[in-house]
């Protein structure tokens, strides 16, 4: 892992690092070798493969939308995550940490969600390990998400509510590092996207990794050659867990932020395309801040993206332009969630639904073979999507 | 004014230092604390808090006052005024304690240029990385004449013990606790400071974290050079939250609080 090309002393190109108060450094030199150490034994990625093949549901299937692609005047593909069991692709990511958390020996397992997805996928995960988890959620997200607090709470898991600041995921995220500064040592802190100091943003990016992997063998039986691999952006776990196998290849990326209100309307989450490089939970990497390096408020639709930095991998990989950003609205994103439902029969999370957006609006000549993540499903986002029932 | 190390240095005692957060409750009430801990002869140094939006080591009250500094406007720029404010009313040594990120958003060189003309003696930065001051502090903090302390806590490696004692130019902050800024207590401290001992030569030492009153500062006597007092000091000057306590009972309650610890002997 820390022999990937990306990665060196810790940062991905000028992105990274670990700025973390000094109680915090023993969990991560640990948490490093662990990691290490599990990637490569042949054991531990047996148990995670069967896991992933028999809890999860894994391979979800990559399938051609055709409606979809006619809306679009393209060939469009989608990487269905939503199938993956509890209905989004944080449950990879999920399962891979608190197996790595047993074999550490960890006795608790603590976990920030913003939409709730990562909260359930992690309690699911710790119900089948039987072990105590606890879940920190913005209070403002435990309102526009009820219906997945409800299912943590059912999978045994304590939900709480962490109530500074704006209220939402950049704050469960404090809360979580401080409790785990208070309690290093019998816990570990599942964090839910490839955000955070090294190494988890490429940890949680290997424990993605399994969507890209599936996608290119599927691409390769079925014969697809991709041309455009698109997803959206909230911290980016999905996205590096479609792009990571494919970085290398003549393939163009495309990330998806929430522009919320509009990337210039001052309240927005489109991190990569509104803000500056800064330092947020620990790693140096893209973010909304003021002119006094104050953290300033996200603001989206979508609890899962409503997030005022983003992975410092994709930091790295847009400064390099490897990475294409664009962003989608509140408005635009609910719009093509409902229309995905009914041309598709699938009802795509809000997330989601951003890049779903995008490729609507995208100046395609026709003949492009395109991979969306449909990372997860809409049913935690009915209460959005009844009262803004479209045309 | 005094060299905080050796001022560590000279006195055989443990050395109180007040933290209070830059702002709080309001400017003009801070001013007015910092002049109480100017003369007050039983604090030593200080530690001048520059709030941040998302204090990753802090427990509720610092969380709190930070919020609160921030919500009135409190500006990097009005931080440094009250430390110019603080330097021409005392000679006692004045730190300041935040987060890197807007010390970077100011550019390093310019924030420790402001530093050292308001008067600071040096930083405190909790989640800067070694590799980060040696890269981007170490020469500016030299130039200026502006120091550096680093934390050590129950959790921390030999090595970053090592290598903590060998970088900090002020003293080691020793975190006493397993936990956040106004936590209770959770580990035997006197067991932690004892297995520091070996380092002492090498560099003062500084409590932290937990600290609240005359009993804890007793505790560690022999121990550390110093004590820092922060979430307890913000706490004593009334409820946080609900209703500000006015400038002058904040100034009140301040003296009462300091007038607990027994003015130490004179030096
Ligand atoms: C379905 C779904 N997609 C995407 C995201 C955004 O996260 P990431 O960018 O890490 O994939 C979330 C986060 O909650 C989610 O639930």
């Amino acid at each position: 892992m820390t022999q990937h090309p990306l990665i060196r002393n810790g940062y991905y190109g000028e992105f990274g690092g670990q700025f973390i108060p000094e109680m915090l450094r023993r969990n991560f030199i640990d948490l490093e070798q662990a990691f290490e150490d599990a990637w490569k034994d042949a054991e531990f990625k047996s148990t995670y493969a069967d896991l992933l093949r028999d809890f999860v549901g894994r391979p979800t299937p990559l399938q051609r939308a055709d409606r979809w692609s006619e809306r679009c005047g393209t060939s469009v593909w989608f990487k269905r995550e939503d199938l993956a069991h509890t209905g989004a692709h944080k449950i990879n990511n999920a399962v891979g940490q608190v197996l790595l958390a047993m074999r550490m020996g960890k006795r608790h397992i603590i976990a920030e969600t913003g939409a709730g997805q990562h909260g359930v996928a992690t309690a699911t995960a710790c119900a089948w390990a039987g072990l105590p988890c606890t879940v920190f959620m913005g209070a403002e997200d435990m309102e526009r998400q009820q219906p997945n607090v409800e299912r943590m709470r059912l999978l045994g898991a304590e939900v709480r509510s962490a109530n500074t600041g704006s209220q939402t995921l950049k704050d469960a995220t404090n809360e979580a590092m401080r409790h785990w500064i208070a309690h290093p040592e019998e816990t570990h802190y599942v964090i839910g996207s490839a955000v955070g100091p090294h190494p988890y943003p490429m940890m949680v990016a290997e424990f993605h990794g399994i969507i890209g992997e599936e996608t290119k063998t599927a691409c390769q039986t079925k014969g697809i050659k991709p041309s455009h691999l698109v997803a959206c952006l909230g911290g980016g776990s999905n996205a590096l867990g479609l792009f990571l196998p494919f970085l290398d290849e003549d393939i163009e990326l495309i990330g998806v932020e929430a522009a919320g209100a509009g990337v210039e309307s001052g309240r927005t989450a489109a991190t990569i395309e509104k803000g500056s490089p800064g330092i947020l939970h620990g790693a140096k990497t893209m973010i909304l801040q003021d002119d006094e390096g104050q953290i300033e408020e996200a603001h989206s639709i979508s609890a899962g993206l409503d997030y005022p930095g983003i992975g410092p991998l994709h930091a790295h990989l847009a400064s390099t332009g490897r990475l294409r950003t664009a962003a989608a609205e509140d408005e635009e994103a609910l719009q093509a969630g409902l229309l995905c439902t009914r041309l598709e029969g699938i009802l795509p999370a809000l997330e989601t639904a951003h890049a779903l957006a995008w490729t609507l609006r995208a100046d395609w000549s026709g003949s492009e073979e395109v991979i969306l993540n449909l990372s997860g499903r809409g049913d935690k986002d009915l209460k959005n999507y009844i009262q803004n029932p479209g045309e | 004014m005094k060299e905080l190390m050796s001022i560590l240095r000279e006195d055989n005692r443990v050395n109180l230092s007040i933290f209070l957060t830059a702002g709080f409750p309001d400017m003009k009430t801070s001013q007015a604390l910092l002049k109480v801990l100017a003369n007050h002869p039983a604090v030593s140094f200080v530690e001048l808090g520059m709030p941040f939006s998302d204090p990753l080591a802090d427990g509720p009250t610092i969380q709190r006052a930070s919020e609160i500094a921030l919500a009135q406007g409190t500006k990097l720029d009005d931080v440094f005024a009250l430390a110019s404010g603080f330097r021409a009313s005392c000679d006692k040594p004045l730190m300041l304690m935040g987060y890197c990120n807007p010390v970077y958003r100011r550019g390093v060189e310019a924030f420790v240029t402001q530093a050292r003309d308001a008067g600071a003696s040096g930083l405190i930065l909790p989640d800067l990385p070694y590799a980060s001051h040696d890269r981007d502090f170490r020469s500016v903090l030299e130039a200026n004449g502006q120091t550096m302390s680093f934390l050590v806590s129950p959790t921390s490696t030999e090595e970053s013990m090592d290598e903590a004692f060998e970088k900090s130019t002020a003293f080691v902050y020793g975190v006493a606790n397993v936990g956040l800024t106004g936590d209770a207590q959770s580990v035997d401290r006197t067991a932690f400071f004892e297995g520091l001992q070996d380092h002492r030569t090498r560099c003062p030492i500084v409590a932290g974290f937990g600290i609240s009153d005359p009993a804890d500062i007793q505790q560690l006597e022999g121990f550390v050079d110093g004590a820092i007092i922060g979430s307890a000091f913000l706490r004593a000057l009334g409820p946080i939250g609900e209703s500000r306590p006015s400038e002058s009972e904040a100034v009140q309650r301040a003296i009462a609080f300091l007038n607990l610890f027994t003015p130490h002997s004179q030096p």
